[in-house]
């Protein structure tokens, strides 16, 4: 599956008369759905499937970042196409979003179910605040099941855990593997964005064949000539930016990417949780930290720093998601203690438009690696 | 040429007042009392149960943009990594704090030894007061308030009221004062009662040519948005603005006599902006008379009229009204809102105003825009672009091009 044809995937999942649910990022309660028998597609990262502009500034302004912005165009584009939106109070233009689609969908008389949920951001370790987020969850539950053929079911639920959490370590041990044996992190990227609107299963076999074939391949290393760096950010760069990066001599090690590493990181035990309420205030309160996530502000710096010891990394690049103030506010207390760590940071900005230059980048990049390289 | 009335007395006695809060916290802040900075919709009537200084961040941007000092104090922050697109009134804020009060017309905020954010309002308002917890190394309380789409859930309401209770814990601990909720009943009896006049001080809109501006209510509305809050002091500030206006009224005394054009402003106040703008459109005979900003002080959830709080149950109301203060919510509610002032006001057209600073307010305009065009066919919609305390982000030939053609608008749907 290649990322450029996600609608004509839309049009396979209606004929085969799947249930699409279209959920809002950041971290939305994929296994739940998948234990609902939805197909379920995150919309970030869509990009390159925008081919026009048509809804996005009829609805928003243009201080918004890409994600919203491509998330609106889509769905408004495939509207006919999916049965339910599912959205949490990720951050406020994405709280926003919902009442706009509807009005963008009302114009072209299509009504979709939503649902939405409110993720405590004060603490989640205050019993009243435990209750709110399993009563999230059982009213959520509730509120879907008259739209699915089966009740909802523990073991059921459960199964669809052990899945996801099979298919997170997979993914974490290819990026493992791929960093170890010294490939170009190209590799990984181009994998988890092939595989990312295959069904579970298929992304399992697709990325146990793409270990195999990392595993097999017989390189050189060379990581001690290279400086580390870790990327951070919402969205991973584009792939030719990891080029560039890689060109001038550094070698990404590891990321603090919130599609990737902080929405991969944990899956509650086997055993840890009795209900599905239990395992999401169990999946919410661990966590890895996001500026989003407003309760994890106390331990992202010190886990992104013990990160940084773990990877053994030289440097941090921020790949900024222009109008995205959760990471932006962060960013100069973030660069600070690096910096006192000797770690220097490099802050790139990307926005909604088409980047046609890739130069500009080049230059800082390279300018970056010079500065890591003779520290 | 029309000119833009001065509630003189009022705006003697809201200078008093502002200079005595902010003189009064820097001398308590100084005798070693606890200070606390909130956000402005978290309930100082609540926190009226202990002995605090409080200080009000956005406030203080709100004055230091008002004062032409924004940007100077903006680039402080900016200089520090932080970026021009992040919300004006926290990059003014942060950088009075990073210049350690210099270029603050008041010399900046006393250091604070607790912070209070709220989701609802923004919740990039945790991520601001997250640089000071950092910053300070003190404690970051964040008041989660769920997004009010609807009329506000039970659930919800408990959720806050227990998350206040928390706080009540929190200060007690950090303070060793004991909380009394006696002073708060008085605090809620005192704010409804200024409600009360509020409500009468904007309900001047209504005449024609109407009694008051916007720009008169976007002024005056400071010092609820202070420690001021649930006093006496309040209720009398409140009730000598609403007497003034009627008393000049009575003296056949408008804002803009000639009141051509009758104006709803949505979104906050122009804060660099207040005097020039005002007496531009003055010129033109157009009167901004109302906003939705100003409006939903003391109300909940669209509705214009007052909620009134109740004494003998002081947190659930607090709780109540925390959806709705001053602040966005659903599109629904903003537009059955905006549809109730077009009439009782008798709006000729709608100023939506696109904030670069605030996407929480912004980012549902152009709905609501379309909604409201809709169901009103003749009254003409115009969005403007505004940034609400960054004059380097304001265009005022854009912003009058675009309001000169909402004016001919008018014109032309009068003569149909």
């Amino acid at each position: 599956m290649n990322q450029l044809n996600l609608s004509n995937h839309l049009n396979n999942l209606n004929e085969q008369k799947d249930k699409i649910l279209f959920s809002f990022p950041l971290y939305p309660p994929l296994e739940l759905f998948h234990s609902m028998d939805l197909t379920t597609l995150v919309l970030w990262g869509l990009k390159n499937e925008i081919r026009s502009t048509q809804h996005i500034y009829k609805h928003i302004q243009d201080y918004v970042c890409s994600i919203a912005k491509h998330l609106t165009e889509f769905i408004l584009n495939n509207g006919n196409k999916i049965d339910f939106l599912f959205s949490y109070n990720a951050c406020d233009s994405l709280r926003n979003l919902p009442e706009i689609i509807k009005e963008g969908l009302k114009e072209q008389d299509y009504h979709l179910p939503s649902f939405h949920i409110h993720l405590p951001m004060n603490s989640l370790d205050r019993k009243y605040t435990e209750e709110y987020l399993k009563d999230e969850f059982t009213h959520l539950i509730s509120s879907l099941e008259p739209f699915i053929p089966n009740k909802i079911s523990f073991k059921r639920f459960s199964r669809s855990v052990e899945l996801f959490r099979e298919l997170r370590d997979l993914k974490k041990g290819l990026e493992d593997l791929i960093v170890k044996n010294d490939y170009s992190y190209i590799n990984y990227i181009k994998s988890m964005e092939a595989c990312k609107y295959l069904s579970n299963e298929n992304q399992i076999r697709f990325l146990e064949s793409k270990y195999k074939e990392f595993l097999n391949k017989n390189t050189s290393k060379s990581t001690n000539k290279v400086k580390r760096v870790i990327l951070s950010g919402i969205l991973p760069p584009p792939p030719k930016i990891v080029h560039i990066i890689e060109e001038s001599g550094l070698k990404v090690v590891g990321n603090d990417i919130a599609k990737y590493t902080r929405s991969l990181h944990y899956t509650p035990p086997k055993g840890s949780f009795k209900t599905i309420e239990d395992y999401y205030l169990k999946f919410y309160q661990n966590h890895f930290p996001c500026p989003t996530l407003l309760y994890t502000t106390d331990s992202r710096i010190p886990l992104l720093k013990e990160m940084i010891k773990q990877k053994e990394a030289n440097g941090f690049i921020f790949i900024g998601e222009k109008f995205c103030e959760y990471e932006y506010f962060e960013i100069p207390i973030l660069e600070k203690q690096l910096q006192d760590e000797n770690v220097p940071m490099l802050d790139l900005e990307f926005s909604a438009e088409d980047i046609k230059n890739y130069e500009p980048y080049r230059t800082r990049i390279d300018a970056y690696s010079e500065i890591l390289t003779t520290k | 040429m029309s000119k833009t009335r001065r509630l003189e007395k009022s705006a003697k006695n809201l200078t008093k007042m502002m200079g005595m809060y902010y003189t009064y916290n820097k001398i308590q802040a100084k005798k070693g009392k606890y200070v606390v900075w909130i956000a402005i919709v978290v309930p100082i009537e609540l926190l009226k149960g202990f002995d605090l200084v409080i200080a009000v961040p956005e406030n203080h941007s709100a004055m230091c943009a008002a004062k032409k000092l924004g940007p100077t104090l903006a680039e402080v922050a900016e200089s520090k990594g932080y970026s021009m697109d992040l919300c004006s009134y926290a990059r003014i804020d942060m950088g009075s704090m990073f210049g350690k009060g210099k270029n603050s017309p008041i010399g900046g905020l006393p250091k604070p030894d607790l912070l209070i954010s709220n989701t609802n309002n923004c919740s990039l308002l945790s991520k601001w007061f997250d640089v000071y917890h950092r910053e300070y190394d003190i404690p970051h309380f964040i008041l989660d308030v769920p997004f009010c789409y609807e009329r506000q859930k039970e659930k919800d309401l408990h959720y806050i009221v227990n998350q206040y209770k928390d706080l009540i814990y929190l200060i007690e601990d950090l303070t060793d004062q004991k909380f009394d909720i006696e002073k708060v009943k008085e605090a809620i009896h005192q704010t409804n009662k200024a409600i009360s006049q509020w409500k009468r001080f904007l309900s001047s809109a209504a005449h024609h040519p109407s009694g008051i501006s916007a720009f008169d209510s976007f002024v005056h509305m400071a010092p609820y948005l202070s420690s001021h809050r649930g006093t006496p002091l309040i209720v009398n500030h409140f009730k000598l603005l609403a007497d003034e206006t009627e008393k000049r009224m009575e003296e056949g005394k408008f804002p803009v006599p000639e009141e051509k054009y009758r104006l709803l402003w949505d979104n906050i106040a122009p804060w660099h902006q207040l005097r020039p703008m005002s007496k531009k459109l003055a010129q033109l005979n157009a009167n901004i008379i109302y906003a939705t900003y100003t409006s939903c002080m003391g109300t909940i959830e669209g509705k214009l009229a007052q909620f009134p709080l109740d004494p003998s149950k002081p947190l659930f109301s607090l709780a109540r009204i925390q959806n709705a203060t001053v602040c966005p919510y659903g599109l629904e509610l903003r537009f059955n809102a905006i549809s109730k002032m077009i009439r009782r006001y008798d709006i000729d057209g709608v100023v939506f105003t696109s904030n670069f600073s605030c996407k929480p307010y912004s980012l549902m305009q152009l709905d609501l825009m379309r909604k409201t065009k809709k169901k009103f066919p003749s009254i003409p919609c115009v969005m403007i672009n505004v940034d609400h305390a960054d004059v380097r982000k304001y265009n005022e030939e854009q912003v009058f091009l675009k309001i000169e053609a909402l004016l001919e608008q008018i014109d032309n749907s009068r003569q149909k």
